[in-house]
């Protein structure tokens, strides 16, 4: 720190001394500085490099507007580029570093672009970069991608992590400034359930930056007593560091709170938390951003806001410069001479644009009406300015105050238009507000001290009816403060650049440039000169770039209009919306019951929508994942398989109205389905398009048991909740989902029987006869545990379902396999699954599309003609049951050492293997270790009529041709015999 | 010949940890019982319940308990119950023993067979939360308002917790019952601990 500019005082601790570096050399601050302010303290002006000139820049603002000090942060993975100085709080080890340089920070090697600028205007890459075309991609644009951006990422994995949250209040206050403390505490103390956000560290807002007073207390002195009774207060929830973003539909916010940002080491707690705000009010309170002036070399280092430089000076005790010059177009522009005085800084002259001011100048500086500022000078730091009559003034600070523009995005978040103030010279929310929203204190164009204070109240007042709450009568203290009084000096014109947007290296010329090619719209202003983009998004410069716009087009300001505001309000890390949803955590996992088991018996998982399921057991020795599928094929084939089939949609439906629900949602009949019988039904969306099938258990009169894929269950439960409530309100029927309720397992096999027998309890006759093909019981197993026994198959084999418990599930499986270790048994899974179900000529989740129809299935005789269904009428659409319609076929190579591949096209012999010759498709394929071949189902024209042809499938991108028998999908014991033993 | 026997695992092994002063832990044997009213039979429902357990229906967001406190009931919808039978310690949550405190069999008894009962004891894994730090782990990942005015002791609610279908329960002061799925229960214990484990210093 250099005593030449921490001149003492403010709201900093002079006792606790911080330790920082910037740009490796160490220095010190205090605590309760900024980066910003402790930079400045340490005399440093140049602290960045601008945008697209590589200009030297200083610090500009004192808040999240800062256009020009963007520096990078930490180092190492924990890197974050593109950081505001201003908002940053000094701690203990801070590493700080600029940005935007080739070599250093001194000496830019690409400030030969400030050079150049003659050629590098405003849309000069869509001109120069024309030719020759094929330098686009090879030359030009890796050049600019080089060259574009400012600070660079790590580009390892983010080390710190992130959350969100949810928050409910009645009355959300966004800024903790004078109004927003009144707010909060007129509601407080009516008992309404507030929570206080302020992006700032120190609620206060410019209480805390000003000289001013409120009764007998400065503004600070106020703010810290107004907020350590909000803190006291259960209903009020304070959130400082904590930015409103966004606002979104009914009363909901997006803010993040830095929570650990200001500390050395978040010590593995989040850094940031993103929270979802629900609100029932909100007032936003949320202040004004002061502007600068157009003139020739404005964007000096040591060219700041006026009100930046009052803030250094009153809360950090920091000065800018030991000679400042102040230019300004309204009264706020004298506090900071007042203030730099009392501060015993030298304040070399205000310079008013105005002829007559009715601030008092009490101030002892040299006064200039109607001044004019035509030339800067320093390149590295302001030395000295010359003014209209061509003296220079040598001066190493200018505090320029160009007015104020409320703070009005989050008004803006639903398109509500702004409107424009005259006698303010600026836009102010308008009156299409978002529902509940309401505005007070500077962010609505109040700029008195004493009257944000009353307005606040009166603000609050009125939220406090909305929300049927007492009045509370707070006893407002005077507050003294000067009148704004502005009139608006937009540009001083020049030969020279003058920046309005500092971020972007916007300049009047730019500006000029756009209109006189035709880009006269703000929109098109925006995108053709980059006005208004990236971190500060235009806080500063939109509107005097507007009001330049509309001087050159001979509009008036508001009819140029301005730009949309969207969310977010400044910027937010990718991380904090990523939160926790990162890594094994981005989305939920469901396991099987027998998950445990399988994973110790050599089980390869496979996802399955959010499920995990064994897709095959790998024994010591396979080294292939086909050895292992053929061998579980095989085995079961042979003798008896278990697989955990759990993951399918188990819906428990009971009521009187049950069996009139399955034929609203399945298309074949089910009102003649025995107690005791399970039948298969197909279900088709309203416009007739399959949807889903499974089988459907009647378990008692009026008790059902339905099994929907595992894809649907969700989605069928939705319909089916749709229809019981929507379509037959008075129906006497309920549903609830069992699917995580039951572990559910197919026992597959000739020997499946014989293993079920030693596990079934002898109560339950299980033989053929008693308990035969499609037949269900509730049963129990291994002493009276209780159990549901289905005979069903997938497989084609004499195959069962067994359900238990799911708290049993694991050992299920165990008790299973061991009961059949006589057989061999083998757990199986969701590959041999396939190659069986395929075997067998299923359909399953690859024929059922979303797009092929009953009829496509070879299914059209399960639409019954005796009941109406849901999508009964629509599956009648002439060209859904055109005879040329897609038949589900079973296709065989001819040569069995072929092989087969799904989404190969299905083409006539002879033909060229064009996409319009495609007569189909194979939707799935496998090896069959049973026929010892690939074997495939799949769709072609007119299919069912085709056995016996011979056709090729054609597949492009693994450059095959082979040559297949079109067949009946049912390959594998096609007359049912196996699964009726 | 082999012994074959079926053994009772928890969903999440019976876990128990502390996060601060938190507890959270997985509450085994929890034996729910979904209750649908038949058409035209809740009041017959409710009075059968009222008589024999001292249980009333709950109104939506809310519970009951029966007159010995073992028995709970949940709002679920505005057709549906869900009966909450206290931990059966006597036999561990084993349904074998024959020995359930609440089943579909001694619900369908209860309430005169007024209704339609499912189980739904292995739909559900159960955490219960208790300490300082719950409300404020909760409020990362539970959209609902917990608030003591909307969300007094007795309550239920019904909500998506990290995409998980969850019923939220207040069981006493700081003392919360949450069931998820239990297919899912790993995951859900995951983001409950993360949100506890971001909210302890």
């Amino acid at each position: 720190m250099s005593r030449q500019f921490r001149i003492g005082g403010g709201l900093v601790d002079p006792g606790r001394i911080v330790s920082f570096s910037f740009d490796g050399k160490s220095m010190q601050g205090l605590h309760g500085d900024t980066l910003a302010s402790a930079l400045l303290a340490n005399g440093r002006r140049l602290v960045a490099r601008s945008f697209k000139y590589h200009r030297p820049r200083g610090i500009l603002s004192d808040g999240s507007d800062e256009p020009n000090a963007l520096v990078e942060l930490r180092s190492g993975a924990h890197r974050e580029p593109n950081t505001r100085a201003t908002v940053v709080e000094l701690f203990d080890g801070l590493e700080a570093y600029s940005q935007n340089f080739r070599l250093s920070l001194n000496n830019d090697l690409n400030a030969v672009n400030d050079l150049l600028s003659p050629f590098l205007s405003a849309g000069f890459y869509y001109k120069t970069f024309m030719w020759p075309q094929k330098f686009w991609e090879r030359v030009y644009e890796p050049l600019i991608r080089s060259t574009a951006g400012l600070g660079s990422l790590s580009a390892l994995p983010d080390p710190d992590c992130y959350d969100k949250g949810f928050l409910h209040c009645d009355l959300l206050v966004v800024g903790g400034g004078p109004a927003g403390l009144v707010v909060a505490l007129v509601a407080g103390r009516a008992g309404a359930r507030v929570i206080l956000a302020d992006e700032d560290y120190r609620l206060g807002g410019r209480l805390n930056c000003e000289s001013n007073s409120i009764g007998d207390q400065s503004g600070a002195a106020w703010a810290h007593q107004a907020a350590l009774e909000l803190a006291l207060m259960d209903n009020v929830r304070l959130m400082p560091r904590t930015t409103v973003y966004g606002c979104y539909d009914h009363g909901i916010f997006g803010a993040v709170e830095r929570k650990t940002d200001h500390l050395a080491s978040s010590k593995r707690l989040p850094r940031q938390v993103l929270w979802r705000i629900y609100s029932r009010r909100s007032v936003i309170c949320a202040g004004a951003t002061e502007r600068s002036m157009a003139f020739a070399n404005n964007d000096r280092p040591g060219i700041m806001l006026a009100s930046a430089v009052r803030t250094y000076c009153n809360r950090y005790g920091v000065a800018c410069g030991q000679n400042v010059a102040v230019f300004t177009c309204n009264n706020s522009g004298w506090r900071t001479a007042a203030d730099l005085e009392r501060r015993g800084i030298r304040v070399a002259a205000v310079i008013d644009t105005r002829a007559e001011t009715d601030a008092a100048p009490n101030v002892d500086a040299r006064i200039i009406r109607q001044g004019r500022i035509v030339n800067t000078y320093g390149r590295k730091a302001l030395s000295s300015i010359r003014l209209e009559d061509g003296e220079r003034l040598p001066v190493d600070c200018l505090a320029v105050s160009g007015g104020w523009n409320p703070n009005l995005q989050l008004t803006c978040h639903h398109r509500s238009k702004p409107q424009w103030n005259a006698e303010l010279a600026t836009f102010v929310p308008g009156d299409s507000l978002p529902a509940g929203m309401a505005v007070a204190g500077a962010a609505a164009g109040v700029f008195h001290l004493g009257e944000i204070l009353k307005d606040a109240a009166v603000v609050a007042s009125t939220v406090l009816d909305e929300l049927d709450l007492g009045e509370v009568d707070l006893q407002l203290e005077e507050a003294a403060d000067t009148p704004y009084r502005i009139e608006p000096l937009w540009h001083i014109k020049s030969r020279r650049r003058a920046w309005v947007d500092f971020q972007n290296d916007v300049t009047t010329k730019d500006i000029e440039q756009s209109h006189a090619e035709g880009m006269q719209a703000v929109e098109h202003l925006k995108r053709y000169t980059t006005l208004g983009m990236a971190t500060d998004q235009g806080k500063a410069g939109n509107i005097p770039a507007i009001a330049i716009m509309a001087d050159l087009s001979g509009k008036s300001i508001p009819d140029t209009g301005t730009t949309v505001y969207r969310p977010p309000y400044t910027p937010v890390a990718i991380g904090a919306f990523a939160g926790r949803s990162r890594g094994p955590a981005f989305r939920p996992v469901r396991k099987t019951p027998s998950h445990r088991w399988a994973k110790e018996h050599g089980a390869v998982f496979v996802e399955v929508g959010a499920w995990l399921r064994a897709q095959w057991y790998a024994r010591p020795g396979e080294s292939h994942w086909r050895q292992s599928v053929d061998r579980e094929v095989k085995a079961t084939r042979n003798s008896v398989g278990v697989c955990d089939v759990t993951t399918l949609g188990k819906i428990d439906i009971q009521g009187a109205g049950s069996t009139t629900l399955l034929n609203h949602v399945y298309t074949n009949g089910f009102s003649k389905l025995a107690v005791g019988k399970v039948r298969y039904g197909l279900m088709l969306r309203e416009d007739g398009i399959a949807y889903d099938d499974g089988t459907t258990a009647r378990l008692g009169e009026n008790h059902y048991v339905m099994t929907t894929t595992t894809a649907n269950a969700g989605l069928v439960f939705r319909q089916m909740e749709f229809v019981r409530q929507c379509l037959y309100p008075d129906l006497d029927v309920h549903i609830i989902s069992t699917t995580d309720g039951w572990a559910q397992f197919s026992v597959a096999g000739p020997n499946s029987r014989r293993l079920l027998q030693k596990v079934v309890d002898p109560e339950t006759d299980i033989s053929n006869r008693r308990f035969p093909f499609m037949g269900c019981a509730e049963i129990t197993i291994c002493g009276g545990f209780p159990a549901r026994l289905f005979r069903i198959s997938f497989s084609g084999e004499l195959a069962y379902e067994i359900a238990v418990p799911a708290r049993y599930g694991n050992s299920m499986m165990e008790t299973l396999i061991k009961a059949g270790e006589e057989f061999e048994a083998v757990p199986y899974g969701t590959e041999a699954l396939g190659v069986m179900r395929v075997e067998k000529g299923h359909f399953a989740g690859n024929e059922m599309t979303g797009q092929t129809t009953a009829l496509n299935l070879g299914a059209s005789r399960m639409l019954s003609t005796k009941k109406d269904f849901q999508g009964s009428v629509l599956a009648r659409r002439s060209h859904l049951v055109d005879d040329n319609a897609l038949g589900l076929v079973g296709l065989r190579s001819r040569d069995k050492k072929d092989v087969l591949r799904a989404g190969a096209h299905l083409l006539r012999q002879g033909v060229e293997p064009t996409l319009e010759n495609s007569e189909g498709w194979i939707s799935s394929c496998v090896y069959s270790p049973t026929f010892g071949c690939y074997l495939g189902l799949g769709f072609i024209n007119r299919g069912h009529d085709r056995f016996g042809e011979t056709a090729v499938a054609v597949n492009p991108i693994h450059k095959s041709e082979v040559s297949v028998t079109i067949c009946s999908p049912h390959f594998y014991d096609p007359d049912g015999g196996r699964q009726r033993g | 010949m082999v012994e074959l026997m079926l053994q009772r695992e928890a969903f999440l092994g019976g876990v128990r940890r502390r996060f601060g002063s938190s507890e959270l832990i997985e509450v085994t044997g929890l034996e729910l019982v979904s209750v649908s009213f038949a058409e035209n039979r809740r009041d017959e429902l409710g009075q059968a319940l009222q008589e024999s357990e001292g249980l009333n229906l709950p109104a939506p967001g809310q519970s009951t308990v029966s007159s010995d406190g073992r028995v709970k009931l949940f709002w679920m919808a505005p057709d549906q119950l869900l009966a909450v039978a206290s931990e059966n310690r006597s036999n561990g949550g084993g349904f074998a023993a024959g020995a359930r405190s609440l089943s579909v069999e001694v619900m369908r008894s209860l309430s005169r067979n007024a209704g339609f009962y499912t189980d739904q004891s292995d739909n559900w894994c159960a955490l219960r939360l208790s300490g300082i730090e719950v409300i404020p782990a909760l409020e990362r990942i539970c959209p609902l308002d917990l608030h003591d005015s909307r969300f007094p002791v007795g309550s239920v609610g019904r909500t998506v917790i990290e995409h998980l279908h969850t019923v939220i329960h207040r069981e006493n002061g700081q003392q919360y019952l949450l069931l998820s799925t239990s297919s899912s229960a790993q995951s859900f214990l995951h983001a409950i601990e993360t949100s506890l484990r971001n909210v302890t210093l």
